[in-house]
């Protein structure tokens, strides 16, 4: 029987966390016992081989999952105020004639953006929309017959509102919609075989994330969002919707095709 | 890359640079992928917990602690997260033969994979969660005791004691299974 003193020797010197004495000392003791030096072997033995492990390489779509995920996230609040970074860019004198240049033609743009556009997008909105898994054209929507609906009652969400689902030829548009002034995250799962995504568009704030067989997205308050297809769902029952709430999936279900 | 460089991608990340996160998750997607399949045996989950660490990461990054190393905060949430997707599941006292499929390589890997390589998977999924950790923590991420005290939150001491006992048991089962030098 092997004392757990020597044993725990054993265990600092496979780390390489064993002092010179610890070292000593177990060296005589592997001498002249042979039951702890065969202990010692069969340890050593153990730690070469779970150390030999490789990592296993994760798939290839986890990368993409991550991103799409992350981008639908909240944004983490930043670690200096508006007021130092406002004061910061302004402290050198040489650049204030440089900096009221740019900050007027960021503002002109961005103006001619809100007349072109008819409303006030935000950076934010666009970035989270992975580009890599959006294609197509900005083509008006030809989606106009009604082929399905997902209800969403208040008693089993928590909130009220619907999926209506068009399509049109080679198209199909989801649009979701919720009460107004709650902001809800949802998933609309879709097969990726059938559809792919052409463009998302939101009032307001809304975020999106795309990936495969999903759109995410987080509901601003004001509606409808809209989620344009390349290709016709087929069947309409191949959509769900997803209600998320704290990190949980708290509504789901497949769309019923209209009668 | 060394810690002060996943600091300052951390510091561009709040400053709204969101490819320094990009280049965050490049780094630890592989190391956290594997830690969450050693402690849960299956890709899919592994795969879940993976991204919900990285979401999480992501919208707590503001309470990121510069003095700490950003990998052992990130760990931890892996931990954490395997932890609460285990118990969730009920899966923390089983021990079932689908762990080896779910461990098992792939059939790229399959060639190169031993037996050997398969009875210490089982030996290791046999073992409590708290020994589980360290023995993934030690061997297969190479970490020293100080840092799995850190991404742990538990004391150094504790922690050789655990990684002992670990082996120990592992040496045992390994023995009891036949599988020897």
């Amino acid at each position: 029987m092997i004392d757990p003193n020597t044993i725990e020797i054993m265990n600092l010197k496979l780390d390489g966390s064993a002092t010179e004495s610890q070292r000593e000392t177990l060296h005589r003791l592997l001498e002249t016992d042979p039951e702890a030096r065969e202990h010692f072997e069969a340890l050593r033995t153990l730690v070469s081989r779970l150390s030999a492990h490789p990592h296993v390489e994760p798939p290839s779509e986890l990368h993409p999952r991550i991103v799409a995920a992350v981008a639908g996230a909240r944004v983490p609040h930043r670690t200096a105020g508006i007021g130092a970074w406002w004061s910061a860019i302004l402290s050198p004198p040489r650049f204030r004639l440089a900096t009221t240049f740019g900050l007027g033609l960021v503002t002109g743009v961005f103006l001619l953006a809100a007349v072109q556009f008819g409303r006030l997008g935000t950076w934010g909105s666009l970035q989270d929309v992975n580009p890599a898994q959006v294609s197509g054209t900005m083509a008006p929507a030809l989606a106009s017959e009604l082929l399905g609906s997902i209800p969403v009652p208040e008693t089993e969400a928590g909130v009220h509102g619907d999926v209506t689902v068009f399509g049109g030829p080679g198209e199909t548009v989801a649009e979701v919609s919720f009460d107004p002034g709650t902001p809800v995250s949802w998933i609309l799962e879709f097969d990726p075989a059938a559809l792919s995504v052409t463009r998302v568009e939101t009032p307001g704030r809304g975020y999106f994330a795309v990936s495969q067989g999903q759109v995410h997205g987080t509901y601003p308050g004001e509606g409808p969002q809209r989620i344009v297809f390349s290709g016709r769902v087929q069947p309409v029952e191949s959509l769900v919707l997803k209600v998320v709430k704290d990190d949980r999936v708290v509504f789901e279900r497949s769309a019923r095709p209209s009668r | 890359m060394k810690a002060h460089d996943d600091a300052d991608l951390v510091r561009q990340c709040l400053a709204g640079n969101q490819r320094a996160y990009e280049a965050l998750v490049r780094k630890y997607e592989k190391p956290i992928f594997n830690v969450a399949l050693r402690m849960l045996r299956d890709r899919d989950d592994a795969m879940d917990v993976t991204q919900t660490v990285f979401v999480k990461a992501y919208e707590k990054l503001n309470l990121f602690d510069e003095k700490r190393e950003f990998f052992s905060w990130i760990y931890r949430i892996a931990i954490n997260e395997s932890i609460n997707l285990s118990k969730r599941d009920k899966r923390l006292d089983e021990y079932e033969s689908g762990i080896t499929a779910a461990l098992a390589p792939t059939q790229e890997d399959q060639h190169s994979a031993d037996a050997l390589t398969e009875e210490i998977n089982r030996a290791i999924e046999m073992l409590k969660l708290d020994y589980r950790m360290v023995i993934v923590l030690k061997h297969f991420h190479d970490f020293s005791y100080q840092e799995m005290a850190d991404v742990l939150g538990i004391p150094e001491k504790t922690v050789k004691s655990r990684l002992f006992s670990a082996r120990q048991q592992l040496k045992e089962i390994l023995s009891g299974r036949g599988v020897t030098r």
